[in-house]
């Protein structure tokens, strides 16, 4: 990300050194990663060694160090998920967007990731595109909101 | 203040503060541990220097590093049930870094010679005890490795496993290595830190001004001479290897003397 924008996030924060999560929340957000270069960049403006940052950003899965595409899907594979079908929808996901867990598609517009659990195991299976769930989903259901969310993308 | 203690059936007084393991260790009890050193206090995650408690304390197993004596508190470091449990600790470890001979040498001591949950040879040899993090953090204070990713994937690397630009080539970490896990070895010129995953510091070792022969990075001499005093510095500042070094300490103290 450009400098420009890395430095106004930091001075929102005006410099604090705890306001570190915060501010790397804000930077994945808008660059959906964070690189070495952004990274890099934050520790300096921070005083925090670069080994520190990177031990950080590494630890939490909502921040990651390479490119995600810009809407994360998260399908749920817990047990609630796992017995009422998820494996069918990841298959779907899978074939659809073109790519395999953990992968971005080649537009960047998508990535997928499995999770373990998305707290609505009573109405499972679930599937969060960014902030938005979907739930109690079947093949032609997950199909359905691929096609909408493909289109608005487009 | 001082505090009444039963330690392997034996009563102590021992000056309060302390932690089990000082106080055993100083009564020349032998307890194993891999993530304690004495420069950097307890860390607790080894689990080896675990001891049975009772008395003051509801009666169970501690890990002797972190627990403080108090009074009335009853200690056995080898009872069969600390024992039992060690050597499944011992198993784990192996598990994890199954090549380090260290710990194999350590595990045979405590009778355990293979591990029944080995999955294989260990990509790393590490058992993430923290000790060069947390020297080359608190001691040295480089700030060149760190823990990075979470669970199963943690391992100790520089940021963004590159050469690390903090890393100032002292060889605390390598040193510290229960395991052997990081190494540090100077070839020539050059000296490289370097784990099984990849080089750590890889810097151009200085000549001594006197004998010619390479000792230590430039990086690392600075570094020295920021941090002592300048009586101590003299001989940094000479560019002097550590031998060198002492001879003209010895002849200088000679000729003072002859004075």
């Amino acid at each position: 990300m450009e400098k420009e924008k890395i430095e106004k996030i930091v001075n929102k924060h005006r410099h604090e050194k705890s306001a570190i999560l915060a501010i790397l929340h804000e930077v994945q957000a808008e660059d959906n990663q964070l690189n070495a270069e952004s990274l890099r960049y934050i520790a300096l403006l921070l005083g925090v060694p670069y080994a520190n940052i990177y031990g950080l950003a590494t630890f939490y899965s909502a921040f990651s160090t390479e490119k995600r595409g810009k809407t994360l899907v998260r399908a749920c594979d817990g047990i609630s998920c796992h017995i009422n079908g998820s494996q069918e929808v990841i298959e779907v996901l899978k074939s659809k967007l073109n790519i395999e867990l953990h992968q971005t598609t080649w537009d960047e517009a998508f990535g997928l990731e499995k999770v373990r659990c998305l707290g609505l195991c009573s109405i499972s299976p679930n599937v969060s595109f960014n902030d938005k769930t979907y739930s109690n989903l079947n093949k032609e259901k997950i199909l359905e909101i691929l096609q909408k969310m493909t289109g608005d993308s487009k | 203040m001082m505090v009444q203690v039963t330690l392997n059936n034996k009563e102590i007084e021992v000056p309060e503060g302390l932690t089990i393991l000082e106080v055993a260790r100083k009564q020349g009890i032998d307890i194993p541990t891999l993530c304690y050193h004495e420069a950097l206090g307890p860390y607790g995650v080894c689990r080896l220097c675990i001891v049975e408690v009772g008395g003051v304390l509801r009666k169970g197993i501690r890990i002797s590093c972190i627990q403080n004596v108090m009074d009335g508190l009853v200690v056995n470091t080898e009872s069969e049930r600390v024992l039992r449990n060690r050597r499944f600790l011992f198993e784990l470890l192996l598990a994890r870094s199954p090549d380090a001979k260290e710990l194999i040498d350590l595990a045979a001591k405590h009778g355990v010679f293979e591990s029944r949950f080995y999955e294989g040879d260990s990509d790393d040899n590490c058992v993430r005890c923290g000790l060069c993090v947390r020297v080359c953090r608190d001691k040295i204070g480089a700030f060149a490795l760190c823990f990075a990713h979470r669970g199963y994937d943690r391992r100790v690397t520089t940021d963004f496993e590159s050469l690390s630009e903090y890393c100032i080539g002292c060889g605390t970490c390598a040193q510290i290595c229960p395991t052997g896990a990081i190494r540090m070895k100077d070839e020539g010129e050059e000296r490289i830190i370097y784990t099984k995953n990849g080089v750590i510091g890889r810097f151009e070792l200085e000549t001594c001004n006197l004998c010619g022969v390479p000792y230590a990075p430039r990086k690392y001499l600075d570094f020295v001479k920021r941090n002592s005093d300048e009586s101590m510095a003299v001989d940094v500042v000479r560019d002097l290897c550590p031998t060198c070094a002492r001879r003209t300490g010895a002849i200088n103290l000679v000729s003072q003397m002859a004075m």
